[in-house]
């Protein structure tokens, strides 16, 4: 395996870049502060745009980019992006970010995890480039959001960009969307911060057939009613816009349950489980986690008994998940 | 009529798998309208676009509606939605019911049928204050539900006839400017004018209440209107689990205060002192939300939430445009007609 190196093929054709996230994680930020960065020199065309439905928090969202020297007459989404971005974690549930890159394309992965983890896990061949995003984030920003880090990673891995210029281009983007001066400042630590926090490898992990991309055969192959297949999974398992890497958790040891229904009444999915109590009413034994919770926070609000709350869970790192994740 | 843990427990025809931003109020407002209209009637819905229908009639997979595995002719269970553009959801609720008597005029429609529109306040104050009052005017047999998120939410959180004054949408930034200047569209006046059989204003947040005005609304003569105050926690922007939290306050308070009212009964106001010093200070809603993040903020240390310099006068006047709107609901609740 060779890896091809971006910044080559920035000289000799077209660079296409595509990013995975969730909505309102700030995908859109990075990209576009990624497409000013280039559109701020004469030499290049660019061509940025992000794609996502009529879902706002938490569901997937994909972005792409196009720069090349000469003017960018292709329109239409990436299938082949030699550089790929995996924004958030939980986003790989949903879609395969991987797909279409070729044998010693570059991956940027927001994660605590080795790049040699991620590689593996993911399958991937190629130079992977790890950066633990969100908690830069959360460090500088007292928010785990990945997006800083996410837009550096990438410029790294294109190589060849003047830092200072990195630096400005992003905050513009900030002042463009009225962020205030205290908030700039801490978001220049972190994207400074993030240089440090990079690491990086090349592996060899894709077997044969690996995330390879569908051939678009005209718009009949596409499932009904739908853009591509990014607008919704197929189930509409909305249990994947809950904040990454967290889920609901339900304990009544003590049987403590008072039946009082506000969780049941307020429950935005109707989840919660419950059984018919002689004495109470109603007896909630839980919730149904599994393929809508989107962890809004309301029965952790409104029970008066605290049973419900939220824990860490990392289904992403799951191996029997991620197997069909990518079948 | 039944109470609030028998209402819990009944099969609402709104199912998961919308694609609803995490708490919601709408899809909480649709859990609940969906299990009330669980009463062995057979349910019309007309559905403006709105959030609450993009989010959930995504085709083709409308797997967020439907009440189990009832086979398609049990009536009692069944439901039916019909979506039209953003204005059109009460006059299309109108024209299903003058259908449904028409047919059973002719005899071809054996039992009665509950119809429900719902929109939201986009489409039904701002292109659709015209659909709503001909509806309401006209008597029509129907309920109408609007969804108030005082926010264009479904096009990126523009102003709408219902915003609150000073509030930062993205049509009224808050960007040197103090954010929106227009007062809000006095819509509950607007629908007792026009002639509406029952009023009401009522987020789910008061669930009893909720539940009680929206049986009420199937049952009464005329045309029911029941405004749900809904939290936008993308448009309002706030932390997570505090949609049912910020609804009640935003009652308390006195900014959409809890408000019940039928023609020739008269109305209450629930939960809303007329005394501006016997509710909770209106700082407590402000200050959870980033829309109001130039008017007010958060001392780290004392946890108090007070005025921005120089943004005083401004919440002063936000706190008497307050006291006039509790004070107007109290003298709309005295009226009979």
């Amino acid at each position: 395996m060779r890896v091809i190196d971006p910044r080559q093929r920035l000289e000799s054709g077209v660079l296409e870049m595509r990013g995975d996230g969730k909505a309102g994680g700030g995908l859109v930020l990075a990209f576009q502060s990624l497409a000013a960065l280039f559109a701020a020199r004469p030499e290049w065309h660019v061509q940025e745009w992000p794609f996502f439905s009529s879902a706002r928090r938490g569901a997937n969202i994909r972005s792409f980019l196009r720069v090349s020297r000469r003017p960018v007459e292709a329109a239409c989404e990436v299938t082949r992006p030699l550089l790929t971005l995996l924004m958030d974690e939980a986003a790989a549930r949903s879609a395969d970010f991987a797909e279409g890159v070729p044998h010693g394309g570059t991956f940027v992965i927001n994660t605590r995890r080795t790049p040699e983890e991620c590689a593996q896990h993911f399958h991937l061949s190629g130079r992977v480039l790890a950066v633990p995003g969100d908690d830069i984030g959360t460090q500088h920003l007292k928010h785990a959001i990945g997006n800083i880090s996410a837009y550096v990673a990438l410029t790294e891995a294109v190589g060849g960009l003047e830092f200072d210029d990195v630096v400005e281009t992003f905050l513009a983007q900030l002042k463009k969307r009225r962020i205030p001066q205290q908030l700039l400042d801490r978001n220049r630590d972190a994207l400074h911060a993030t240089r440090e926090a990079i690491v990086e490898g090349v592996f060899d992990f894709a077997r044969p057939g690996d995330h390879a991309s569908t051939r678009f055969e005209g718009y009949g192959d596409l499932p009904l009613g739908a853009q591509t297949r990014l607008r919704l999974s197929q189930n509409n398992k909305t249990a994947t816009f809950a904040r990454s890497g967290f889920r609901l958790l339900f304990a009544d040891p003590l049987n403590a349950c008072t039946g009082c229904s506000h969780c049941i009444v307020n429950c935005p999915e109707g989840i919660i489980r419950f059984e018919p109590d002689t004495a109470r009413g109603v007896r909630v034994t839980g919730a149904d986690v599994s393929s809508f919770c989107k962890l809004c926070g309301e029965c952790i609000a409104v029970c008066p008994e605290n049973l419900f709350s939220e824990g860490r869970y990392e289904e992403v790192w799951d191996d029997t998940h991620a197997e069909e994740v990518r079948s | 009529m039944s109470g609030y843990k028998e209402t819990a427990l009944k099969e609402s025809c709104f199912r998961p798998g919308s694609t609803l931003c995490p708490g919601c109020m709408e899809s909480v407002a649709f859990q609940n309208i969906g299990r009330v209209t669980d009463n062995g009637i057979k349910t019309i819905f007309s559905i403006g676009t709105s959030c609450a229908e993009v989010s959930t009639l995504a085709f083709p997979n409308v797997v967020a509606w439907g009440r189990g595995d009832v086979p398609s002719d049990d009536y009692g269970k069944s439901f039916a939605i019909i979506h039209n553009v953003f204005e059109s959801a009460p006059t299309l609720a109108e024209a299903t019911r003058d259908v449904a008597d028409q047919l059973t005029h002719l005899g071809a429609l054996q039992r009665p049928v509950q119809i429900i529109s719902a929109s939201g306040d986009g489409g039904a104050f701002s292109i659709g204050l015209r659909t709503l009052l001909h509806t309401i005017h006209r008597r029509a047999r129907v309920t109408i539900v609007v969804l108030v998120n005082e926010i264009f939410a479904n096009t990126g959180f523009q102003y709408s006839p219902a915003t609150m004054p000073y509030a930062d949408t993205s049509t009224t930034p808050a960007d040197g400017t103090p954010g929106n200047l227009n007062p809000p569209l006095d819509y509950i006046h607007l629908a007792m004018a026009a002639g509406a059989g029952m009023v009401a204003q009522l987020s789910p947040a008061h669930g009893k209440m909720f539940v009680k005005a929206i049986e009420r609304s199937l049952e009464v003569e005329g045309t029911a209107v029941i405004f749900v105050p809904a939290p936008c926690i993308s448009g309002w922007k706030f932390e997570d689990g505090q949609t049912v939290e910020i609804a009640q306050m935003g009652a308390r308070t006195g900014v959409f205060p809890a408000f019940t009212w039928e023609r020739g009964k008269g109305g209450t106001v629930k939960d809303c002192p007329l005394a501006a010093d016997q509710r909770p200070s209106i700082e407590e809603f402000l200050g959870s939300q980033r829309r109001f993040a130039h008017l007010v903020a958060k001392d780290r240390e004392t946890g108090r939430i007070s005025a921005r310099p120089g943004r005083e006068e401004d919440l002063e006047r936000l706190r008497s445009w307050v006291q006039e709107n509790v004070e107007r609901m109290y003298r709309l609740a005295e009226m009979k007609q």
